[in-house]
């Protein structure tokens, strides 16, 4: 019987370690990928602890206040399953059914796969969890009715995972999917109509309303109102180090983009972000920048 | 006498008015001028940092390469003046950090400049390999600076 009861043990012991191990590679791409999605910025409040939600975002339709995406139970995302998670990520709809504002850029996280999403939230819960209750969003009506993000979705929300082009290189695919699905780029970089749908004609074309009423610069390659006059390599070492051609470097919302997210990617990650970035179509729109 | 010391004293009476309203007006601080003149400064700096970049990665420096790099080290040294205290304005992203905090600004252009005299005696010396490592070691220190004293674009 001891014996037994010793077998089963190491078999237990066996495969619980077999299954850490795989979780252990799924945690060190999760800490990865969250820099590609760029998720510490907005989920950390000034001052507050990581990830523990709290911080204001001032958009045109109000301040939001964004979720605690810690592992903790009761006020952050411990009790969520992997479906639940997919969900949100995926569908903009929260475990109790509820249907997210755009301000969460589920409608960029849509395009990711399902491997990466759930190695995300892997590294989320091998965190230690904290509690940070959630505050109410302030926002004006209609937008304040939560349930009206239906229609919103009906007209402006297209979801589906990312499909790579065969007419375009590996390197390219791989930084088309980097801005388009985990990096979200287009968020900001893409204007918006009155009711907050992206203008996809002007795509990464720029915007004057970016987030806390910033200029959100042009990134096609027009040569007049983008960065057309960039190299691919001055577009990687932004992402790197914020610094631009003319030796300034991006201030506000970028400057945490990088800080947080881009500045982390490996070498290869930012050059096909920019590759892909450089192989857009240029579109005029806005106003020309100086370098 | 007694009449013209009278006239005198009237004259330099008017003179000191006249000189006290010249030298308030050059004192007066003009925030569209000032900066209108640093953002120009600014300009024409990056534009020399990159070419030289240009240069040391082409391998070749030449004597006007060592003009801009001049005139880089020229630029940090007179860049506190250029932020005359009252200069911030809706078009300026100066930040009030400039003014409220000078140590600290004082600090990090001393790491601009330090970087900026570098890149000048590594033009002097005519070595590409070594100033093109001077000119990747300025730019983080123009953008150390911008990061705590310049604001994002606002509409």
């Amino acid at each position: 019987m001891r014996g037994i009861v010793a077998a089963a043990a190491l078999a237990a012991a066996f495969v619980g370690g077999v299954a850490r191990a795989e979780s252990a590679d799924a945690v060190a791409r999760g800490a990865y990928l969250l820099h590609a999605g760029g998720c510490i910025a907005c989920h950390t409040a000034p001052g507050g602890a990581q990830l523990a939600g709290g911080r204001a975002m001032e958009t045109p339709f109000g301040t939001f206040y964004t979720p605690n995406i810690t592992a903790d139970v009761e006020t952050g995302i411990g009790a969520w399953s992997d479906a639940d998670f997919l969900r949100a990520l995926r569908e903009g709809v929260s475990p109790k059914g509820e249907h997210y504002y755009p301000v969460f850029p589920f409608t960029s996280y849509t395009r990711a796969t399902a491997e990466d999403l759930l190695a995300i939230k892997a590294y989320l819960f091998s965190l230690p969890p904290v509690a940070n209750p959630r505050k109410n969003h302030d926002i004006g009506f209609p937008f304040s009715i939560r349930a009206l993000q239906a229609g919103w979705k009906l007209l402006f929300f297209r979801p589906g995972e990312f499909q790579p082009r065969a007419s375009v290189s590996a390197q390219v695919n791989r930084g088309a999917y980097l801005v388009q699905a985990l990096g979200h780029c287009g968020e900001c970089h893409t204007p918006r109509n009155p009711a907050g749908g992206a203008l996809v004609g002007l795509a990464f074309a720029g915007t004057l309303d970016g987030p806390d009423g910033e200029v959100v610069p042009n990134i096609t390659p027009d040569p007049v109102t983008g960065i057309g006059a960039w190299s691919v390599d001055e577009i990687a070492e932004l992402l790197s180090t914020g610094t631009k051609p003319d030796f300034d470097n991006v201030q506000g919302s970028m400057a945490e983009v990088v800080d947080d997210g881009t500045g982390h990617l490996s070498d290869e990650d930012r050059a096909a972000m920019a590759a892909y970035l450089a192989s857009l179509a240029p579109v005029r729109h806005g106003k020309p920048r100086g370098n | 006498m007694a009449s013209l010391t009278l006239h005198f004293s009237r004259y330099a009476f008017a003179a000191t008015l006249a000189l006290g309203a010249v030298v308030g007006t050059a004192f007066a601080v003009d925030a569209g001028a000032a900066y209108e003149k640093r953002e120009a400064a600014m300009k024409e700096a990056g534009g020399a940092l990159k070419a030289l970049g240009g240069a040391a990665k082409a391998g070749t420096v030449t004597p006007d390469d060592v003009a801009k790099a001049q005139a880089l080290a020229d630029f940090a040294a007179a860049l506190p003046g250029l932020f005359p205290e009252g200069t911030m304005s809706d078009k300026s992203r100066a930040l009030a950090d400039i003014w409220d905090d000078p140590g600290a600004f004082e600090a990090k252009v001393k790491e601009f400049a330090g970087a900026a005299d570098t890149v000048l005696a590594a033009a002097k010396s005519g070595d590409a390999a070594a100033l093109g490592a001077a000119v990747g070691a300025t730019g983080p220190t123009c953008g150390g600076c911008h990061k705590m004293f310049r604001g994002p674009e606002k509409n």
